[in-house]
């Protein structure tokens, strides 16, 4: 409707009225949506290194960390799905880089607090994670020293090689394809080393699992222990190992017995009166295999 | 007294200096690296040979040893620790330089049929007694595979005990045994080489010179 | 006597123990007269070598300047603190202000003496006390946490239950062969766990996700 004063002014009088009857329940949506839910970002930083750097993860948010490797000489960090709950800092000192995630307060919103990391680092590159949730730690082709502790969250690792240590409350870790030396500790959590390279092994938990499906390596020691758990090693023809297996109040099924022989270095080995435990040879006992468990069963097979 | 050696620091005992350290005292990491850092650069300047790469070893292994210092925990000495973080990063540095189907385990117990010297068919194999001196058994010790060389450069050089090397290596003393006798054997038959060509080089010579001699004459 | 036998023998026991036997073998064969008197002449020229070299000046300027980038050098540490088991109580200390646990440094000394010098004499002693402290700490934790519902929490719970049940059946084993080293082993095991465990606890602040 127009008015008889200037129709410069008019027009935009009443357009303006308009937009802010129209605009209006729109501006008071927003506002709403505002304080309705926190707002998903990614954020995601590329730090230059020089040679073989050092990563560490502090991460006491929910999600996955998930680290894997290329081959520039650059460690880039992406960090998915960052509610304001949680904050992330990032930081390097030369060839250290350090990314810490924290949670800024409590939230009943489920979901919240939840954010992933993907880490892409060099092929050689050393790991310090630490995660105090129940995301799963995810390192993929990257070669060097590593120390990974989860509280709750299960361990990931396929073709991963250098000095693995691997630390967890109630999280498993699985292990494809790795190689080099590997200590793994846990309270319930249980471990596969599936088609592993290890040269030296040293795996204990409480009441996990523990199962070595792969090769010995010629001059390797692998001692696996479990508390109340399985602990089952399968080995093939081509293996050569010396084999001790203790058990206090457990049980030892040797399906193998045919391929164990007594030990080839003519060593003898002191029975204990408190305990059950078998002792041999396949082959030419190059290798050593020490299986331990105080009231689990020890398991050893033979690959077919 | 070396003459490189960093400033002195008040008497630590070497426990007292890992806690130390664990909690990012500057002194107690010169300390640690005042008591250990000769041995390992020895260890590190055989098994390379050359001393920019040595320095490079010797700085990377005592860089992992004092990251990782929070954990240690006195499961094994201190110098068993630090030696067996040296011998790692020699052995995976070298491992990298090769082909990279190489193992580990091949650089501990390498193939003797293909990398053993050339020897001359019915040569008498000469006696070392006498013939060995620093220079060609330097040489000669290059020349090792790099896990043999450990195993010698240890024992040999360093004078570790088998059960100390068994936990560097963290191999068994069965194994570091016999690692050791292979590494003799081996660096035997190279200084036999060794001694049979500087016989041939000095028969040659001698044959050359009449020759010489001979030149010389027939041009005055 | 083999040469095989010989070698074999130098293998496993060196050269200077040589018996009658193998003196007898190496008088009537060369050979192995030849192998241990080279195998003599080289690890005596191998001893003569330096075992330590001074390394140049410059390592350790580019180590310390490299540690201290990376901030692994830090200030001086608190004189007070100089000890393992000093900064462990320290760590449990901090937590037991928040949580009225000051008994929980007990636990630090507690624990089967860490570290040890040696492998320990089964000795069923150090383990009552231990187990007296880290009960009564578990009930303070566990007063503190029941309203925590969160899944980590949860997770916690659940671990120290697995352990405590370990606990009990090591403990029993202990009571019946206390000659049994490999029951105490596993024992000292658990109870640092359990340690790690509450230590956990205390860490996770009530109502977490």
């Amino acid at each position: 409707m127009r008015t008889k004063l200037n129709s410069c002014i008019t027009i935009p009088a009443a357009w303006l009225s308009f937009c802010l009857l129209a605009g209006s329940p729109a501006l008071l949506a927003a506002q709403s949506a505002d304080q309705s839910f926190a707002p998903s970002l990614r954020v995601e930083r590329h730090f230059t290194v020089a040679h073989r750097p050092v990563v560490t993860i502090q991460n006491a948010a929910n999600g996955r960390v998930e680290v894997k490797s290329w081959k520039n000489a650059e460690v880039v960090i992406k960090a998915n799905r960052v509610s304001d709950r949680v904050g992330v800092e990032m930081e390097q000192a030369d060839s250290r880089i350090a990314l810490t995630a924290t949670l800024a307060e409590k939230s009943s919103r489920p979901g919240d607090g939840e954010t992933s990391f993907e880490i892409t680092v060099p092929e050689e590159t050393d790991l310090e994670i630490h995660t105090t949730n129940m995301g799963t730690i995810y390192i993929e082709q990257v070669y060097g020293d590593m120390t990974l502790e989860s509280r709750a969250g299960d361990v990931h690792l396929k073709e991963v090689s250098g000095y693995i240590i691997v630390k967890t409350m109630g999280g498993s870790l699985l292990c494809m394809q790795c190689a080099g030396k590997l200590n793994f500790t846990s309270v319930s959590g249980g471990a596969q080393f599936l088609q592993p390279q290890l040269s030296s092994l040293s795996a204990s938990s409480t009441s996990g699992n523990l199962l070595y499906d792969g090769d010995f390596l010629r001059t390797g020691i692998y001692t696996l222990k479990s508390g109340m758990g399985l602990v089952e090693v399968r080995f093939s023809d081509s293996d050569s190992f010396d084999l001790r297996a203790i058990t206090t109040t457990g049980a030892v099924d040797n399906q193998a017995a045919a391929f164990l022989k007594p030990d080839s270095h003519g060593l003898k080995h002191l029975s204990s009166r408190f305990a059950h435990s078998l002792t041999g040879s396949v082959n030419a006992g190059l290798a050593q295999v020490n299986l331990s468990t105080f009231s689990g069963t020890i398991r050893i097979r033979k690959r077919d | 007294m070396a003459r490189n050696r960093p400033a002195e620091t008040k008497p630590l005992t070497e426990a007292d200096a890992i806690r130390l350290a664990q909690k990012g005292d500057a002194a107690a990491f010169e300390h640690l690296y005042g008591l250990h850092s000769r041995r390992v650069y020895a260890l590190c300047l055989r098994m390379v040979a050359n001393p920019a790469d040595a320095e490079d070893l010797a700085q990377e292994a005592f860089l992992q040893l004092f990251r990782k210092i929070a954990t240690f925990r006195g499961e094994s000495a201190f110098s068993t620790w630090l030696h067996r973080m040296t011998v790692n990063v020699v052995l995976m540095r070298l491992r990298k330089k090769t082909l990279p189907a190489v193992s580990l385990e091949e650089t501990m117990d390498p193939d003797d049929e293909n990398s053993g010297p050339k020897r001359d068919v019915g040569a008498p194999d000469l006696r070392l007694s006498g013939a060995v001196d620093r220079v060609n058994i330097e040489r000669c010790i290059e020349q090792l595979p790099p896990g043999y060389k450990t195993v010698f450069v240890l024992h040999d050089v360093q004078g570790y005990e088998h059960n100390e090397i068994a936990g560097i290596m963290e191999c068994s003393v069965g194994n570091s045994k016999s690692q050791l006798h292979k590494a003799r054997t081996r660096l035997r038959e190279y200084l036999q080489e060794e001694l049979r060509s500087q016989a041939r080089q000095a028969r040659q010579d001698q044959q050359d010179q009449p020759a010489a001699k001979a030149v010389t004459k027939s041009n005055e | 006597m083999k040469c095989t036998e010989l070698e074999r023998f130098v293998e496993q026991e060196g050269l200077d123990l040589l018996g009658d036997a193998q003196r007898k073998h190496l008088a009537e064969c060369a050979a192995c007269q030849a192998l241990v008197a080279d195998f003599a002449a080289l690890t005596s020229a191998a001893r003569e070598l330096p075992a330590e070299v001074d390394p140049p000046p410059q390592l350790w300027l580019a180590l310390r300047a490299q540690l201290e980038v990376e901030k692994i050098i830090r200030t001086a540490p608190d004189p007070a603190a100089s000890s393992w088991a000093d900064s462990l109580a320290g760590f449990f200390r901090l937590h037991a202000l928040q949580f009225g646990f000051a008994a929980a440094v007990l636990v630090a000394a507690a624990i089967v003496g860490w570290p040890p010098e040696q492998h320990p004499v089964p000795d069923a002693t150090p383990y009552a006390e231990t187990a007296a402290v880290l009960t009564r700490e578990v009930a303070h934790v566990q007063t503190v946490a029941k309203t925590a519902a969160s899944p980590v929490s949860q997770s916690l719970r659940a671990n120290l239950q697995v352990v405590d049940n370990f606990i009990a059946t090591c403990e029993r084993r202990v009571q019946q062969e206390p000659q049994d080293e490999v029951a105490h082993e596993y024992l000292t095991g658990a109870y640092q766990q359990k340690a790690e465990i509450l230590a956990a606890m205390m860490d996770t602040p009530v109502g977490e996700n």
